[in-house]
């Protein structure tokens, strides 16, 4: 059974939670020992956070962000050429993360609050 | 134009039909849990200053909010280094997948068999091949050597090798 986030803002399968994404710019200048991905994490943990893909696509600043729906489409979208960038990330489904990124722990946005 | 983050329309409808004596309340319940002063400022119908909205959570008593408070925006997506409790950017690798350890596994076990002399088409050859291609298209997707050489269950040092040689 598909398990469920219960939210400030409602509930939420898996698929309906995404991470954002996209290619560290210090590969593009070369560092090839840097990590390939960045995303946002919490303050103090490095585990990505989750946030409810509807909740993004209300803002102007996320809503023409790619969306993942395959896990080819991370091969398409983090590669160093013309790859998702901080600006344009790309938003990877909590199922999709999990299979193709093999991320398992999240934070999800239920747990999130601004002071 | 960039069009500004505003409070959701059922939100604002919902103080617009307060009892303008409990706005005050509402307001600052929203402002404690991420608003911005400014988002709530322009928001709220008719818009106000945002000094005045400031004066009016500053002094609001706190009450208990029965309707749920709308979950605020993210404050910034390329925020790397924040103020306290909001999001930053992280550096960050992926790893093997879980699906992929077992055969991960099960090729390391064979291609430790795997000598210079054996036959190129004996399973321990044909095993340590798909052992370097899996773990070459592993790493090239941005998983650490490490990773995978945990996965496989042999040393970094041995992974490294297979990966610079493959």
């Amino acid at each position: 059974m598909a398990r469920l986030y219960k939210t400030a803002s409602g509930t939420y399968s898996e698929s309906e939670l995404v991470v954002a994404v996209w290619v560290n710019p210090n590969r593009k200048k070369g560092r090839s020992q840097a990590r390939l991905l960045e995303t946002l994490t919490t303050d103090n943990s490095s585990i990505p956070i989750a946030f409810p893909l509807e909740t993004l696509q209300r803002i102007q600043s996320w809503m023409f962000c790619p969306v993942a729906h395959d896990p080819s489409d991370l091969d398409l979208w983090l590669v160093l050429e013309n790859g998702a960038t901080r600006e344009k990330p790309l938003l990877v489904p909590l199922t999709i993360a999990k299979k193709a990124l093999g991320w398992q722990d999240f934070h999800i946005p239920s747990e999130y609050t601004e002071k | 134009m960039k069009q500004k983050v505003k409070l959701p329309d059922d939100e604002v409808r919902f103080i617009s039909a307060l009892d303008p004596v409990l706005v005050p309340s509402r307001l600052r319940a929203l402002w404690e849990a991420g608003w911005s002063l400014g988002i709530i400022a322009s928001s709220i119908k008719p818009a106000k200053p945002k000094s005045t909205v400031h004066f009016w959570v500053k002094n609001a008593p706190s009450t208990e909010q029965r309707r749920q408070i709308p979950m605020p925006p993210p404050k910034s997506l390329t925020v790397s280094a924040p103020l306290l409790g909001t999001p930053r950017t992280r550096s960050i690798s992926p790893t093997v997948p879980p699906e992929l350890r077992p055969r991960l596994q099960e090729l390391s076990a064979l291609a430790k068999r795997y000598r210079a002399k054996t036959s190129d088409d004996s399973p321990l050859a044909q095993a340590n091949r798909e052992l370097t291609e899996l773990s070459l298209t592993l790493y090239h997707r941005g998983v650490p050597a490490a990773d995978i050489a945990e996965a496989a269950g042999v040393t970094y040092r041995a992974m490294a090798r297979r990966l610079s040689n493959g």
